[in-house]
């Protein structure tokens, strides 16, 4: 996978990682459960207690980091990671300020988009 | 700082350093911000700011061609020099361009005078036609990256002094900003829009928390990169005043250094093997013999070779190195890997072991990781970008926060009904400096196409000797006016106006470069010749910028003046001893 498709990959899963980072969080959450169409991932997270919600976050940034790391050496990878995080935080943000109720949507493509991405590369 | 003299808590006193340390530096800081984020792209800078290297893109011409063009060259016109290299298009660079080391002439060499140093020539050639390209002068992105650092037109050391300063400042305002604005992490995604001072606050959070990484690593390491000013000491006292034992260490090369004098040698010279020397035929040069080289670091690396150093060309002992574009470790400060073959007995090239390298230690890894992030030498096109974009977040930041200081004054300005000197000095520097940077960088492009290619004879040769200087003479002459201006005119007015015009100018350049010989946007783009349609897209960028904060300004200007407390104020007052900053300056 070339860096632009890492990188594009990377940045759909971290943005979907924020989003459901905001699921855990107690200013954001109800933005996150703000959303009147069925979204998989407030189905998958309803149930889930914010500590959870959380964690899978967490484990989703991790991830994003992982698919970086495919391509660049650790210490780049970092980098490039920490700015894909810079840019979809800043997009989480302006989604739940403008659009809340498209934010899990939004989520929901990305997190698509990116697992697409990743998986095409890895077959 | 409490005028009562009670005891202050962390946090106010974190606020009050936070507050004047970073409005002190701050201007400083958007010009370092923003001067740095563009010397991301110095060399495509340096290219769309040459028009004439634009007719004559190589990326699309045959290898073998542009080898052949560039030994042809080489050969005619500098068959005695020492050294030769050949720069093959890159991405950042669609040119085709060779140097050479012309040795300095011993007549040149005034008796007990400093040594002549050799002096590299550098020409573009025409990949079709094998004619030089002469371009316009001009420093290019050279100035910017240059002012960056080093500022302009006062001694060097002092004007990277004040960098080192404002640096520090930096630094601590970073560490006092996170610990003054506590909620940072529980209001992560947080943006309050048309709040007044909540939103600045919000602005200026979300920009430095979001890329607080950035701002840390890009801070300290500017300050590692400067560190023998900050902290000279070591040199002289761990290694006892030996400056060269110190630096050979600080590279790496404590085990190599004793055999190498020169530390910025990039691989040994020292024959290996003994088996060179005696022959009697020079190898011939051409696209024939130096292709396979280049064909078998493709292989190595998995990585497109793109400068080929030949030293003692047209001898026995001629030495190719073939370097890659550059390296993607930040251990190792993304330099460049190279492979190095020397003339063999049989007419062929023989591959050169690779020079004892000595694994970077950790503290010169950390040290690299750190700077090379800064340089940022190691990146590609797509992660160049996010360095740039993190970069304008950080001026961005700095922006914010300089305004949220004038936001915050605002009420009490409303209700004691007046605008003490101070308060309008930052307004003016505000508007003047950060606007006006924008304005000037704008102009500078603009000045490198309007400005005469001819100086000699033009009418503005008296106020600039060089083109190069009338450039730069410009550019800050356009800094001045905008602060004039910004003096001249009422707080928003200065912004909505001085932004306006800087949006104008950036959108207008991809048609200006057209217009005055570059290569056009798609043409650039479907030549690949990416260096040139890169700054086209920034200046769309910068006008995007420049657009949204006009749209912002003209969106929530009657609301700010509306709010109740100030209609209030304004009320209290008799209408013709209201200044007329106050109502104006609510941005």
């Amino acid at each position: 996978m070339n860096a632009v498709f890492t990188m594009l990959s990377s940045l759909c899963v971290t943005l979907a990682a924020c989003a459901v980072v905001s699921a855990g969080m107690e200013r954001h959450r109800e933005d996150f459960f703000s959303s009147t169409r069925f979204t998989l991932l407030t189905w998958a997270l309803k149930r889930c207690s914010p500590r959870v919600a959380l964690g899978v976050g967490w484990v989703m940034l991790g991830v994003s980091w992982l698919l970086c790391a495919q391509h660049w050496a650790a210490a780049l990878a970092t980098l490039v990671w920490l700015g894909l995080l810079t840019l979809a935080a800043s997009a989480q943000g302006l989604l739940w300020t403008y659009a809340p109720r498209q934010g899990t949507v939004v989520a929901d493509a990305a997190l698509s988009v990116g697992a697409g991405l990743a998986l095409a590369a890895f077959l | 700082m409490r005028v009562d003299a009670k005891p202050e808590g962390l946090r106010q006193a974190m606020s009050w350093l936070h507050t004047w340390s970073a409005l002190v530096l701050g201007w400083l800081l958007f010009a370092v911000f923003v001067t740095g984020s563009l010397s991301f792209f110095r060399t495509e800078i340096d290219e769309w700011m040459r028009p004439e290297l634009h007719a004559a893109p190589a990326a699309a011409v045959p290898q073998a061609q542009l080898l052949d063009t560039a030994l042809t060259y080489l050969q005619s016109q500098a068959p005695d020099a020492p050294n030769w290299t050949i720069a093959l298009p890159t991405p950042r660079q669609s040119t085709l361009s060779v140097s050479w080391r012309k040795p300095a002439e011993p007549s040149a060499q005034a008796p007990g005078g400093p040594p002549v140093r050799p002096v590299t020539i550098t020409r573009h050639l025409d990949p079709h036609s094998g004619q030089v390209i002469t371009a316009r002068e001009t420093r290019g992105g050279g100035f910017l990256y240059r002012f960056h650092f080093e500022l302009y037109g006062m001694p060097r050391i002092w004007a990277r002094w004040i960098v080192i300063v404002a640096t520090a400042a930096m630094l601590v305002a970073i560490v006092s900003g996170v610990i003054t604005h506590k909620k940072i992490f529980s209001d992560f995604f947080t943006f309050r829009p048309k709040k007044g001072q909540r939103s600045w606050l919000d602005a200026h959070n979300a920009s430095a928390v979001l890329s607080l990484p950035f701002h840390f690593v890009i801070t300290l390491s500017g300050l590692l990169l400067l560190m023998n000013m900050v902290l000279p000491w070591t040199p002289q006292y761990v290694y006892e005043g030996d400056g060269s034992r110190f630096n050979a260490e600080l590279r790496g090369q404590n085990n190599a250094a004793q055999q190498q004098p020169s530390p910025s040698q990039r691989s040994p010279r020292t024959e290996r093997g003994g088996a060179a020397g005696a022959r009697a035929e020079p190898v011939a040069l051409s696209a024939a013999t130096i292709a396979p080289l280049l064909e078998h670091a493709r292989k190595t690396w998995g990585q497109e070779p793109v400068r080929i150093s030949i030293d003692a060309p047209a001898s026995t002992r001629t030495r190719i190195e073939v370097r890659e574009g550059g390296g993607e470790h930040l251990s190792e400060r993304g330099n460049a890997r190279s492979l190095s073959w020397r003339s063999g007995a049989d007419g062929q090239f023989i591959v050169q072991p690779a020079g004892d390298v000595a694994a970077p230690s950790a503290v010169r890894s950390t040290y690299n990781i750190l700077t090379g992030t800064h340089l940022g030498r190691f990146a590609q096109p797509a992660v160049r970008w996010l360095l740039f974009v993190a970069g304008l977040t950080g001026a961005l930041m700095v922006a914010s926060g300089m305004v949220l200081w004038v936001v915050k004054r605002l009420p009490q300005r409303i209700k004691t009904g007046q605008t003490p000197r101070g308060h309008r000095l930052v307004e003016v520097l505000n508007a003047g400096t950060m606007a006006g940077l924008l304005l000037a960088v704008a102009g500078y492009w603009w000045l490198n196409r309007l400005l005469p290619v001819q100086w000699e004879g033009a009418a503005l040769k008296a106020f600039a000797p060089t083109r190069v200087e009338g450039e730069i003479y410009g550019f800050f002459a356009l800094w001045l006016v905008a602060l004039v201006y910004a003096a001249w005119r009422t707080h928003r007015r200065a912004w909505l106006e001085l932004m306006t015009t800087a949006a104008v100018l950036f959108a207008l350049l991809p048609l200006l470069n057209a217009a005055s010989g570059g290569a056009a946007l798609p043409a650039s783009i479907a030549q690949g010749q990416w260096a040139v349609a890169f700054v086209d897209v920034m200046a769309c960028v910068f006008a995007a910028v420049c657009v949204a904060v006009v749209w912002w300004l003209r969106r929530t200007a009657p609301k700010t003046v509306q709010s109740k407390s100030q209609v209030a104020a304004l009320k209290a007052q008799p209408s013709s001893e209201v200044p007329p900053i106050v109502q104006e300056s609510a941005v």
